[in-house]
């Protein structure tokens, strides 16, 4: 590849993938705030065989971005797990929904990460369905009573008359709440359980309202799987594969691109057949990215996870301190992805954010009134999204660590297994030495040798910034220093010799340099990948991965090397197999 | 006196060549003959950041039967008969699991259910229990056998972290209840009592009527669902029905009409505080120990703080909330007091030790120990996370179950599970293995 975005990290992946034995951070947490420990590798084995990893020149493997594309990739798809919508999603849903703001989602048990590392939850457990049952009750309630959930009829004269308006009722709104048209038996199980309130004495619209509240916790609403009772065609290339429902399409797309369900136009896009192709629902993509109020939503929400942006609630309990760190970040992310050109340079390299009255002293600035706006930050002290607080502060505790870890692992895709026993704990604060000097005795103890050497160095380029991401050249009165030799370190044991491979004079240095990687651009695709498919990217998955990186990395000729735009690739990812069709389940009634 | 040979069953099996592939036909045998055993009780108390401090102040008794307690442990002098002390337990899952540390913190997700995590998840507050918790699955064991109490009472002081304790099955964690007067409300006083030998309020009647024929146009849904999707999926859909017959069975028990003594609570605390984490503390305790005393329930795991205690400012002995710290809680919050590591941790362990008398006594005025026994365990050793080596303390006989009096230090890395087993046999639930199966069955010598 001839052009200046060739960072010697491929020698350093190449290593790291290997498969050394490393550990994560070390330290304790009560809190919630310890990246977690876990694989980073690529699903293998999977059901699908139709990838297209042979078909591109250079690419032995997932872990190496595509060195010289020439004919796209063969592509595939691999099995749809069912998953059910995130509380998140099920509040934006009912946002959509019945016009409700109270984000019931909040109130659920967390959902926990996927094997994949982002929220992707598959299971009810009892205090959810509690969770569910108790919300659905209130706002279904909230709903008939406001009227912004309409009843078509007031007062029906007779039985007859109350039955066909509910029947009504029940297809319109089922039709919403299921992303799909109801099938025979659900609308005749729910016009019963009408008829079964107004037996035993609930005056019309209570049975109506308890009619929503069974609707509100039907799986047809809290699962994405729009199927009803439709025979799933079979792709014309390749008979293993079925392809998604236009409901399916749809929902995926909005759930995908703006963590809520789809509006009246992608519903008509879908019924009129326009997402069966490639192109309709690349232009559907373009549409739905272009909606900054609600692609802001899943920019945050994967942004969030990606870079470990996370447990904002926990962050100083009792202020809404993590509510404005999560709004700056969402709102940074909308200004690059939404308004903005959409590149990976951007993210990591823009000199600004969004900042209001209470958050912009966080920076030394200042701003008016408590919504954010935009602020130039000064670029010899700060650089894209890995130098604004947000990130900083949610990775403040052990900052070499964390903050090395989300360089290492969300940004390189190095992996990172379990820590090893009777880890040492870094020397508590001390008046005398910097957070690196404390963190270097650390990482010449036990696990040092095999974990933190590999992620720490990454970790010391934030050395500028202190635990709650304020700007500083000193610490303790000595100067700090942000230089660094990022490198692979060995094995456990300490048998392999370490590399340097990307020496950096402090973090301005390091961003400037991961912002043109391509191992960097890479690994954000196959993180969206996952947070996409809701799974660990397989082997079916890596020919669609590659097409879709191909088309973000280089112009249109394929060969020369532009910016990587994020945009493009979640654009293009969506007109590919991988995202219309699946590989049936074992076991599945077709 | 001979000992009762927990294996004796598989004994007999492995002799009449059959192999262990009967025994669970023998086990819904068991169940359909069962009867409701005999009243029994069991309150655990647990919480984190160790049983003790590094100083020299403190230390755990040595083993026998005439042991001297450290001045954190005096309010237990009194109880001394009554209690089984051991030492040298090792949460061993937690070694053996894929988590997201390996420190005490991480304990809470196993140190009931014995079992390797589910997943890890990010931090110890999204890690996923394994495997059901004992005191879950006890309250199981007894509803299936026809008990008609609550299955479990499950009950926490200023619980912040997500980070459970108790779990009905892998992935399915209970939320313990942290507001002791809506609790109350629930084991002492129901809101809608049916009238003494009456029918029930017929708006109540109709409310749970109504409840019900949606949770079954939800399970209708499922099935539907289930008919098509595939092998894993359908696994997935029969956890949400469960979850869903779940609700269906305490909506059936809410009918059921209240029984038992209740205690008297102090009016207006703001149990929400950790200011009020003490006077919560007690009414917990206190509700605990009556809910057990009318058979109310048989199992109630009571959690003070959670799996950090990152913001537990206890108030009462004269700590106040800095107002200032990091992700590690409030400088003052017991989390760091913790890791200092010095006389203000004995203070609060101190504190702590004195809850753990109190229970032990309300539960002897209430013949508890006689016919109960209480289980109390920390997540850790000391405050700096050791895992490998923790005490827990029986106080009770539960029926003449454990031999009391005694202070025992246990073989290194002997797992939790061995007291979890003794406990769900003390209690009429038989069981020779929980949670992890290769760490072994009862620990035999908690019967002397």
């Amino acid at each position: 590849m001839s052009n200046a975005r060739t960072l010697k990290l491929s020698s350093l992946m190449t290593l790291v993938a290997a498969g050394a034995l490393l550990g994560a951070a070390c330290t304790a947490d009560v809190t919630g705030n310890v990246p977690g420990a876990g694989s980073n590798n690529v699903a293998t084995g999977g059901s699908a065989t139709n990838g297209g990893a042979g078909a591109v020149t250079g690419l032995s493997d997932v872990t190496n971005p595509p060195k010289t594309p020439g004919a796209p990739a063969v592509e595939g798809a691999g099995t749809l797990p069912l998953l059910r919508l995130t509380h998140r999603e099920y509040s934006n849903t009912m946002a959509e929904l019945l016009g409700d703001s109270t984000k019931p989602g909040t109130m659920f048990e967390p959902d926990s990460p996927g094997p994949a590392g982002y929220q992707a939850p598959n299971t009810v457990a009892t205090e959810t369905a509690r969770g569910y049952m108790s919300a659905a009750e209130t706002l279904a309630v909230t709903a008939i009573t406001s009227k912004k959930l309409a009843i078509p009829c007031t007062a029906p004269a007779d039985a007859a008359a109350e039955k066909t308006c509910v029947t009504s009722f029940v297809k319109d709104f089922g039709a919403k709440a299921y992303r799909r048209a109801l099938v025979q038996g659900e609308i005749d199980d729910l016009v019963a359980l009408f008829s079964k309130a107004k037996t035993l004495g609930f005056n019309f619209q209570d049975a109506v309202t308890h009619t929503v509240e069974a609707m509100l916790q039907s799986p047809n609403l809290l699962y994405h799987w729009e199927i009803g009772d439709k025979p799933p065609a079979h792709d014309p290339d390749n008979a293993a594969l079925v392809t998604l429902t236009p409901e399916q399409l749809a929902a995926r797309l909005s759930y995908f691109l703006w963590e809520s369900p789809p509006d009246a136009a992608l519903e008509m896009a879908a019924q009129s057949g326009q997402l069966a192709t490639a192109e309709g629902l690349k232009a559907q993509a373009v549409r739905l990215l272009a909606d900054d109020n609600r692609a802001r939503r899943a920019l945050f929400n994967f942004h969030r996870q990606w870079l470990h942006v996370d447990n904002l609630e926990d962050l100083e309990p009792g202020t809404d301190l993590g509510l404005q760190l999560g709004q700056e970040l969402e709102a940074f992310v909308a200004s690059v992805f939404v308004a903005g050109d959409g590149t990976l340079k951007s993210l990591l390299t823009a000199p600004y954010t969004f900042a209001n009255a209470s958050t912009a002293p966080e920076y030394g600035l200042t701003a008016n009134g408590s919504g954010f706006s935009q602020i130039a930050l000064d670029p010899t002290q700060r650089l894209g999204v890995l130098m604004q607080v947000p990130f900083l502060r949610t990775n403040g505790i052990a900052p070499p660590v964390r903050r090395g870890l989300v360089v290492y692992k969300q940004l390189l895709c190095g992996d990172v297994p379990s820590p090893p026993l009777n880890v040492p704990k870094p020397e508590m604060d001390g008046p005398t030495k910097t957070t690196r000097e404390r963190f270097a005795v650390h990482a010449e103890q036990a696990c040092a040798t095999g974990c933190h050497a590999l992620f720490d160095p990454w970790g010391f380029a934030f050395e500028n910034f202190d635990n709650v991401g304020h700007y500083r050249t000193q610490e303790n009165g000595i100067t700090v220093d942000a230089s660094g030799l990022a490198q692979a370190g060995g094995v456990v044991g300490g048998t392999t010799p370490k590399q340097a491979v990307l020496p950096f004079k402090n973090g301005l240095e390091l961003v400037n340099a991961l912002a043109v990687s391509d191992e960097v651009s890479w690994c954000a695709s196959r993180h969206w990948a996952r947070y996409m498919l809701g799974r660990l990217e397989g082997d079916a998955d890596v020919g669609a991965l590659t097409n879709a990186y191909v088309s973000a990395a280089y112009q249109s000729d394929r060969a020369t090397a532009r910016p990587f735009s994020v945009k493009e690739f979640l654009v293009s990812i969506v007109g590919t197999k991988a995202f219309r069709f699946r590989t049936p389940s074992a076991g599945e009634t077709l | 006196m001979p000992k009762i040979d927990q294996f004796s069953r598989r004994t007999l099996l492995r002799a009449l060549g059959l192999g262990p592939a009967v025994l669970p036909m023998l086990a819904i045998e068991h169940e359909a003959r069962s009867q409701v055993p005999a009243a029994k009780a069991a309150l655990i108390i647990a919480w984190t950041n160790g049983w003790m401090s590094q100083t020299t102040a403190t230390g755990w008794p040595a083993p026998g039967t005439s042991w001297t307690f450290k001045p954190f442990q005096a309010a237990l002098e009194p109880h001394k008969a009554d209690l089984l002390l051991l030492d040298n337990m090792n949460y061993r899952f937690v070694r053996d699991s894929t988590s997201p540390e390996n420190t005490g913190h991480a304990c809470f997700p196993g140190m009931l259910t014995g079992e390797l995590f589910k997943s890890p998840g990010t931090s110890t507050s999204s890690t996923v229990a394994g495997g059901p918790s004992i005191d879950q699955a006890i309250g199981s064991s007894l509803v299936k056998a026809g008990y008609k109490g609550l299955p479990s009472l499950n009950l926490g002081v200023f619980v912040k972290s997500t980070g459970r304790l108790s779990w009905r099955a892998a992935g399915d964690a209970v939320v313990p209840a942290t507001d002791p007067y809506k609790v109350f409300t629930q084991v002492f006083g129901s809101a809608t009592p049916a009238p003494a030998g009456g029918a029930p309020d017929p708006a109540v009647a109709r409310a749970r009527d109504m409840k019900k024929s949606i949770l079954d146009n939800v399970i209708a849904d499922l099935n539907r669902f289930s008919a098509r999707v595939g092998t894993e999926d359908k696994a997935k859909i029969e956890a949400h029905l469960q979850s869903i017959r779940a609700l269906e069975t305490d909506l059936d028990r809410q009918m059921v009409t209240p029984t038992g003594k209740p205690p008297v609570l102090p009016a207006g605390v703001n149990t929400a505080s950790t200011d009020a984490f003490e006077a919560t503390t007690k009414m917990m305790i206190d509700i605990s120990v009556a809910a057990l005393a009318a058979d109310a329930t048989r199992v109630v795991v009571l959690q003070l703080g959670d799996q950090g205690d990152a913001n537990v400012i206890l108030s009462t002995l004269g700590f106040k909330a800095a107002g200032k710290g990091d992700n590690t809680g409030d400088d003052n919050g017991f989390h760091n007091i913790a890791h200092a590591n010095g006389a203000d941790k004995d203070k609060c362990d101190t504190w702590f030790q004195t809850q753990l008398a109190y229970a032990i006594g309300g539960m002897k005025t209430a013949g508890l120990l006689d016919r109960g026994v209480m289980l109390a365990m920390n997540s850790m050793r000391h405050g700096m996370h050791e895992f490998n080596n923790v005490p827990a303390l029986l106080a009770g006989n539960a029926g003449g179950y454990f031999k009391t009096g005694r202070s025992l230090k246990l073989p290194d890395n002997t797992a939790n599970n061995g007291i979890l087993i003794g406990l769900a046999n003390a209690l009429g639930v038989p069981m020779q293995t929980f949670g992890h199966a290769a760490y072994g069955g009862e620990l035999s010598v908690l019967r002397g």
